[in-house]
């Protein structure tokens, strides 16, 4: 067992020395995550960083005598920029004077300022188009002054709203002939205040809890290719895959490498059997393949937060991942007579079994059922199976059959390959 | 017991037979050279007393073991130093050697002090961190030689271990040999460098064309060819004129003309010479040049196949 070990280590080693070996096995599938992730990280991360949006505020909004309204209204707008639940991404300062605002915009320490004018209540009851909220803005900035306007022209709709919704009131009750308290105008007025406020906040905030309630839904063909995040997991399954098989074939050919180093003939000289130097190999493939499914699960799941399913599903996948690829790169290489040829067939091979077993055309749904039925004669297919049923959270026993497939696979590659290689070793020329 | 015995070895490729029949022995503690030309059928022999191939027929031993029915015991008594640089080069020297070291069992403190004790031996403790690949072909050898001494095996097998490098780690490695040769390791030793040969051998067996066609000590091989020695000589006269002259030398066997030289065989070269002068000198004529050569191993071959050793 030590000595297997010690092959293994070895070859381990050997391989980790390897440029093209780690660029192939680790470097190249972590730049292909990383090509990924940048390319559709925008649109599968939903919590987008926002810098904080520096706003002042100059409220020298009064309620004009005997006015209908509990409070100025720009005492609402002044609560909305320092509500305590938009101070994550809202960070507002009171200043006292039109000027000094102004003067904090051209310091830049705020993006933003908005003022208030004194009379603004009194001139937004009466109807006054004087009655301004002003926006001094940095011109540098874009996004700043965006948000505050949005925020600004949905508050002052709402006023609006109020006041429409009060003068159609006090008209109606008129043309009718009827008479109106004016303490009964106020609670109305209030009450459509209170709730215009909560539907801004509410939508705002938790659209599932507002009282008006928008609701999307994605069209019938997203639907059925699935949201990119869910896509995304398929992807990255079909290229570890891909790599893992790869990544076999390519271990086990260093067992060519010591033929042709000599190596190989040195071992055989020694007080070994050849199963245990056969077996010392194939634990270093075994051991490469592993880390490398361990290492581009561990990196898409960051990079694209994937759910590789429960610890059990994935255990399973992988080791029939592992299992398969080593076996078929043990057969594959037992026929290949040198690393120069090894190169262009594995290339070939591989790349063929990667595309029928679907490994390229797993993303692409009108693909898929006519893959589904070709993958299955191909190991990779039926990794890929084992995977989706992981992946889609399927049950165990819908993740074991897959399985005992790859393992039937790769036990029947590997005999094969161990029968080639005995017959090849046991006639072994100098 | 001898340490290794060979009888009757065959080995047929299909029709070509690449061993047609070779018996010789080694006794334990000497070493004998098996010499012969590029493929002779020398790496075919190496290959069957390291296991790596079956024989057609024959019997192999190696202190008393079958090679065919006792591997295991037969190649723990070996250590073999392949004629190619069998090493992982991009391993250092010290990786390397533990690597085979733990091939050959060696575990723990003795893996680490017999790595240690043969990095010296090979002299190159100073770069066993260094990654073989950057070694020189000396250098590469000398690792190549320490893997075969790791696990002081009682008999080694060296095949042709000074090919392609310099002097310096040719006369480094021969040095090595002789000296665990004293520590009473024996060596087989194949190589088509007769000085080598010449130089290392207590026997020597001559091998062409998958056949044993000499066996014996240095001398022993000499004296096939009888131990005369070729003098080569150039002169002003016709060799009419002088030949007559130097047959009633004392000590002249044999004279000959060969492409405007004359050849002499001689039994002292030491002794003629001053007289084939003088005759010469008497005959108005002087000698302008004078080729001795010795006898050699070259010279056994070509006596025995007609052909020259490195041809």
């Amino acid at each position: 067992m030590i000595i297997i070990l010690a092959i293994a280590v070895k070859d381990l080693l050997r391989s980790l020395r390897n440029t093209f070996f780690l660029g192939m096995a680790v470097v190249a599938p972590l730049l292909l995550t990383g090509l990924m992730y940048f390319a559709f990280s925008g649109m599968t991360r939903e919590k987008g960083e926002m810098p904080s949006l520096k706003v002042g505020v100059v409220n020298q909004d009064s309620l004009p005598p005997d006015s209908p309204l509990q409070e100025p209204l720009g005492n609402i707008i002044h609560s909305v920029f320092f509500d305590e639940s938009l101070r994550s991404w809202i960070s507002a300062s009171d200043y006292s004077s039109d000027s000094s605002a102004r003067q904090a915009v051209d310091r830049r320490e705020v993006g933003v300022a908005v003022i208030i004018p004194p009379d603004f209540s009194a001139g937004f009851l009466a109807g006054d188009p004087q009655a301004v909220v002003t926006l001094v803005q940095d011109p540098t900035l874009s996004l700043t002054p965006q948000v505050v306007h949005s925020i600004l022209v949905s508050l002052l709709d709402g006023f609006s709203g109020g006041r429409i919704a009060y003068q159609t009131f006090i008209d109606r009750r008129t043309a009718l002939g009827l008479t109106f308290e004016p303490t009964r105008i106020i609670s109305l007025l209030n009450d459509y205040q209170a709730w215009y406020i909560a539907f801004e906040r509410d939508l705002f905030h938790s659209p599932e809890q507002a009282a008006l309630r928008l609701q999307t839904q994605n069209s019938d063909a997203s639907q059925q290719s699935g949201n990119l995040a869910g896509l995304m997991k398929f992807v990255m399954a079909g290229q570890m895959i891909f790599f893992a098989f790869f990544t076999g074939g390519y271990a086990m050919m260093s067992i060519l490498q010591e033929q042709e180093e000599g190596t190989l003939a040195r071992l055989f000289s020694m007080p070994l059997r050849r199963i245990t130097i056969l077996t010392g190999k194939f634990l270093a493939v075994v051991l490469i393949v592993t880390l490398q499914g361990l290492i581009l699960m561990v990196a898409s799941h960051y990079a694209f937060q994937i759910d590789w399913g429960t610890p059990i599903s994935a255990l399973l996948a992988l080791s029939g991942q592992v299992v398969a690829s080593t076996g078929l790169g043990v057969m594959l290489i037992s026929f290949i007579r040198s690393t120069r040829q090894g190169g262009a067939v594995l290339g070939g091979v591989l790349a063929t079994l990667g595309m029928l077993g679907g490994l390229f055309t797993v993303a692409v749904p009108s693909a898929a059922k006519l893959f589904e039925q070709i993958s299955v004669v191909t190991p990779q297919g039926w990794v890929l199976a084992t995977w989706r049923a992981a992946l889609n959270g399927e049950p165990l026993s819908r993740v074991w059959i897959p399985f005992a497939v790859c393992l039937a696979f790769g036990l029947v590659t590997f005999g094969i390959g161990s029968a080639s290689f005995r017959h090849r070793f046991t006639q072994i020329a100098r | 017991m001898y340490a290794i015995q060979v009888a009757n070895l065959k080995k047929n490729y299909g029709s070509f037979s690449a061993l047609k029949g070779i018996s010789f022995v080694v006794e334990q503690g000497e070493i004998l050279s098996l010499l012969g030309p590029n493929g002779a059928g020398k790496s075919t022999t190496i290959s069957i007393l390291c296991g790596l191939i079956q024989p057609t027929s024959g019997e192999v031993t190696i202190l008393g073991h079958s090679v065919q029915n006792e591997p295991m015991e037969t190649r723990a008594a070996l250590g073999v130093v392949p004629q190619e640089i069998a090493l992982y080069p991009d391993l250092s020297a010290r990786e390397n050697l533990n690597f085979w070291a733990a091939m050959y069992g060696l575990r723990g403190a003795t893996r680490k002090q017999r790595v240690d004790e043969t990095l010296e031996i090979i002299g190159l403790t100073d770069r066993q961190k260094d990654k073989v690949s950057k070694f020189s072909g000396g250098m590469k050898r000398r690792v190549n030689l320490g893997v075969a001494l790791l696990h002081r095996p009682p008999v080694v097998i060296m095949d042709e271990p000074t090919v392609g490098i310099d002097p310096q780690s040719r006369r480094y490695i021969l040095e090595n040999i002789k000296q665990l040769n004293k520590q009473g390791m024996t060596v087989l030793y194949t190589t088509h460098y007769m000085e080598e040969a010449e130089e290392l051998s207590d026997h020597i067996a001559i091998i062409d064309n998958g056949m044993l066609i000499a066996y014996g000590t240095h001398r022993e091989l000499i004296r096939l060819v009888g131990e005369q020695t070729r003098i080569d000589l150039t002169v002003t006269l016709e060799p009419e004129k002088v030949i007559p002259a130097w047959k009633q030398v004392e000590g002249i066997s044999q004279i000959d003309r060969t492409d405007g030289r004359i050849s002499v065989l001689a039994t002292d070269s030491n002794r003629v010479l001053p007289y084939l002068f003088e005759a010469t000198a008497r005959l108005g004529g002087r000698i302008t040049s004078v080729d001795i050569l010795e006898p050699n191993l070259e010279a056994v071959f070509l006596h025995l196949t007609g052909k020259a050793l490195r041809d």
